[in-house]
């Protein structure tokens, strides 16, 4: 005979489990369209896995040649560490996920119209946002199979590394999930999106700043290469992680490679139990707070009770033509009222505030090294603020157009002009702040005249040529039918944009490097002598420009040739 | 102004539209029925550049649709069943950047978006983002855009989507208006006393195929019931004729 709970614990699961199953028949689905083009499809298959191999590789050959002849105590404390900054770097993109899938989903409302408790509708976009971090997995399992190979490591060390790692997984998400249900909760009706940048910006800054507390001091290259130069600022660093969720990790993984089993349960018990504990909150948090959240989060996203006020905005692009000019505004105003693309933008931004502080803030004009490279040792990175920007931005170009690129396809423009308009649109805020980043930086370290211009031209070019690689890279692999907006862009799309993007950025900043030096003159004595004196020096200068700017050029044409491929009609069968 | 011939249309194997050969005239009102999947919004989207024709000809306004999609899109307004639009626009903004895209003067834009939101009652809306409208304000702001360029042939899906009566009365005036002016409306519907009162041809699309075409008094002809309305001549030709299986579901809950 059954047992009444056992009926009703079936009962009450059937919910959740056909919820499921419908996702997995939509994804069979999906697959199944896909496989009637199966040339897309072998090709991101393969770059998938390639990227993957490669990311998981390396982590596990650098961390396995790393930690090899470390001592159990500071390998323990340097992976402690490593998992916190993994762990904080990952957090806030974890947090929009988490925005997106539970607040935002564009199903929600036909879910909650559903028969359906609350705990199933969390726990299927809960799951969501957890599959949505799997990104991150290659590098997290690189890092801890490295460390635990190099201490001698065994199958007991794979099992415990993926409980752990799941159940790091998990209580990010768990806590992106307070975070997001409690600001929800909180939400100010009136100045709503103004409230949540704060909000966000304020997160991004206590993230960066956990980094950098865990961060080791840079080592100087003085120094000569000994075992543990590198792991043991790291270990010192980590060391203040103790009788943290952290420190329980390191334990466990590194007591797994050593065998030494009393310590591995007692560790992974305390990361089992601290995860179920912070997975429990969350969903009691949430439970407590959907209804208002979901109904504050949809105010702010665009008041449907207020008036909109655009003029300002389209006033800025009158110097352009009418109709790429609408092309430019249209996307400004929807993006500044679509709560998912400014979530997406929040990390990247708040990134580039602290980092423009950072670099404002280290060493000082009178520092030994101020002549003649000290300012662009110092303030040259500025350099890559507009890639972190256009990586937050740019990357949803053409994916966050969704079910609207039927209304691009029945409009006459042509793919030049569209592509031009999303460039621009980006451009035009990146260029603003990442300028602004310039000033700050620029009246911190004293910089002459001609070095400020000289860095706001660098920037403004690099601007303008992650803009267009990020823009290209987003019509390479759009991705229109998720609600996640980070998965607006498919992987072929980022390693499009990560490739294009290195280049441009070795090239550019190879241009620069050179041209510092050559105009240093004779003052640069400890520089190798053939940089100064070669015949080649200018024409190198010469080819690494017009290398970078051919990347730019070429990103563009095949980004014109993709957006050309999505306006085309659908193809007959 | 629609010059139709031998268009057809196939996913993989399967024909949903096979050999379709009409022409529709300058100023005409052409409605073109057919039971759901008939391949009517097939048709459409490959009158409107965007779907490709598996083989056959159109040209619309003089544009061939495979070869100029561009002129082609330059000249037609095309409102679909589930109309487009960018929510977090107002419709004001997004009349504005239809009209900015077509190339529409700001004079232009200005007067045509007073009067189209007159027209269609959303003066008091017009500054609220679409994503508070409702069904109705979406459809009626989808079928005000669609206008604002003044466009030569119009493609309506299903245009009175969702619309109340008063709104549908509206859209049927424009429509009729817009067909005195010269240019030419091909509309589908399934509410079929609309399409008999306002066209002035019909085509009935019977699993991808031409059935009938014609003005009332033509069907009547050919189906040999001088006085048939619509709806009969629809279900006579599409073979939904015999009546008692639409008694069906009656008898069956009566079981």
């Amino acid at each position: 005979m059954k047992l009444p709970s056992a009926r009703l614990a079936t009962s009450q699961s059937a919910p959740t489990r056909t919820l499921f199953l419908a996702q997995v028949r939509i994804a069979r689905n999906r697959a199944s369209q896909l496989r009637r083009r199966p040339a897309p499809l072998v090709l991101k298959g393969t770059l998938v896995i390639l990227a993957t191999v490669l990311v998981f590789g390396s982590t596990f050959a650098m961390f396995a040649v790393l930690f090899r002849g470390i001592a159990l105590d500071t390998a323990t404390t340097a992976i402690a560490a490593i998992l916190g900054v993994l762990t904080a770097s990952g957090f806030l993109g974890t947090t929009s996920l988490a925005l997106q899938g539970l607040f935002l989903g564009s199903d929600l409302p036909f879910l909650r119209s559903l028969p359906l408790p609350l705990r199933s509708i969390y726990l299927l976009k809960f799951s969501a946002t957890v599959i949505g971090t799997g990104a991150m997995l290659p590098l997290w399992l690189g890092v801890s199979s490295g460390v635990a190979f190099a201490l001698g490591g065994s199958w007991l060390s794979a099992l415990t590394i993926i409980a752990v790692l799941t159940a790091f997984i998990v209580s990010a998400t768990s806590c992106s999930v307070i975070i997001v249900t409690l600001i929800g909760r909180w939400l100010p009706a009136r100045h709503a999106r103004v409230t949540l940048a704060g909000v966000s910006l304020c997160l991004v800054f206590a993230i960066a700043a956990t980094t950098r507390f865990l961060a080791p001091q840079p080592v100087s290259i003085s120094t000569p290469i000994a075992a543990g130069m590198f792991i043991n600022p790291i270990a010192r660093a980590g060391a203040r992680l103790n009788d943290s969720p952290f420190a329980w990790a390191a334990d466990a993984i590194v007591a797994s490679a050593t065998g030494d089993l009393p310590r591995l349960l007692r560790a992974t018990a305390l990361v089992v139990g601290g995860t179920g504990a912070v997975a429990m909150l969350a969903f009691l948090v949430f439970a407590a707070y959907f209804v208002v959240g979901a109904d504050r989060y949809r105010l702010a996203g665009g008041p449907p009770a207020r008036r909109t006020h655009s003029s300002p905005l389209v006033r800025l692009t009158r110097p352009l033509d009418n109709s790429l000019a609408a092309l430019v505004w249209k996307e400004w105003l929807v993006a500044g009222r679509d709560l998912r693309r400014l979530s997406g933008a929040i990390w990247p931004l708040g990134l580039v505030v602290f980092y423009a502080i950072s670099l404002a803030r280290r060493g000082s004009p009178e520092a030994p090294m101020a002549a003649p490279f000290g300012f662009w040792l110092e303030a040259g990175p500025v350099f890559l603020l507009p890639w972190g920007m256009s990586l937050g931005t740019t990357f949803y170009a053409f994916g966050s157009e969704r079910r609207n690129l039927h209304l691009l396809r029945i409009l006459p423009v042509t793919a030049h002009r569209l592509l031009l308009g999303k460039i621009l649109a980006a451009l035009a805020p990146i260029l603003v702040l990442s300028q602004g980043a310039v000033a700050v930086v620029a009246v911190a370290k004293a910089a002459s005249l001609l070095e400020w211009l000289s860095l706001a031209a660098l920037v403004a070019w690099t601007a303008l040529g992650y803009v267009t690689i990020d823009t290209a890279a987003a019509a390479v692999a759009p991705n229109f039918d998720t609600d996640q907006l980070q998965r607006a862009t498919g992987l072929p799309g980022r390693l499009f944009g990560l490739a294009f993007g290195g280049l441009f950025t070795l090239a550019s900043a190879g241009a620069v490097a050179m041209l510092v030096i050559l105009k240093a003159g004779p003052v640069a004595g400890d520089l190798p002598t053939f940089v100064r004196t070669s015949p080649f020096s200018w024409p190198i200068v010469l080819l690494l420009t017009a290398l970078a700017a051919t990347t730019v050029f070429i990103c563009f044409k095949i980004g014109q040739h993709r957006v050309a491929r999505l306006l085309q009609p659908a193809p007959p069968r | 102004m629609i010059i139709v011939e031998g268009l057809t249309k196939r996913y993989d194997l399967e024909a949903v539209v096979s050999d379709l050969s009409f022409t529709v005239a300058a100023g005409e009102l052409f409605v073109f029925l057919g039971p759901n999947g008939a391949g009517k919004t097939s048709t459409i989207k490959m009158l409107t550049g965007q779907l490709a024709p598996s083989a056959g000809t159109a040209l619309v306004a003089g544009h061939d649709v495979g070869r100029d999609p561009l002129a082609l899109k330059r000249v037609i307004g095309y409102m679909a069943e589930a109309p487009y639009l960018y929510d977090k626009l107002s419709g004001r903004e997004f009349l504005a950047f239809i009209a900015d895209i077509f190339g529409v003067t700001n004079q232009d834009r200005q007067e045509r978006t007073a009067r189209l939101l007159r027209l269609f009652d959303l003066e008091e809306a017009a500054d609220l983002i679409i994503e508070a409208y409702s069904q109705g304000m979406r459809q009626k702001i989808a079928l005000a855009s669609v206008l604002i360029h003044e466009p030569k042939v119009l493609f309506l899906d299903e245009p009175t989507n969702g619309l109340d009566p008063r709104s549908a009365r509206i859209v049927k005036n424009v429509l009729r208006d817009i067909c005195q002016r010269g240019a030419t409306v091909f509309l589908t519907t399934h509410l079929l006393d609309v399409a008999e009162q306002m066209c002035d041809r019909i085509a009935i699309l019977n699993v991808g195929r031409l059935v009938a075409i014609g003005s009332m008094a033509e069907l009547r002809r050919a189906v040999a019931l001088p006085a048939a309305t619509l709806e009969e001549i629809y279900l006579h030709l599409t073979g939904s004729a015999d009546y008692g299986e639409l008694g069906l579901y009656a008898a069956d809950r009566q079981r």
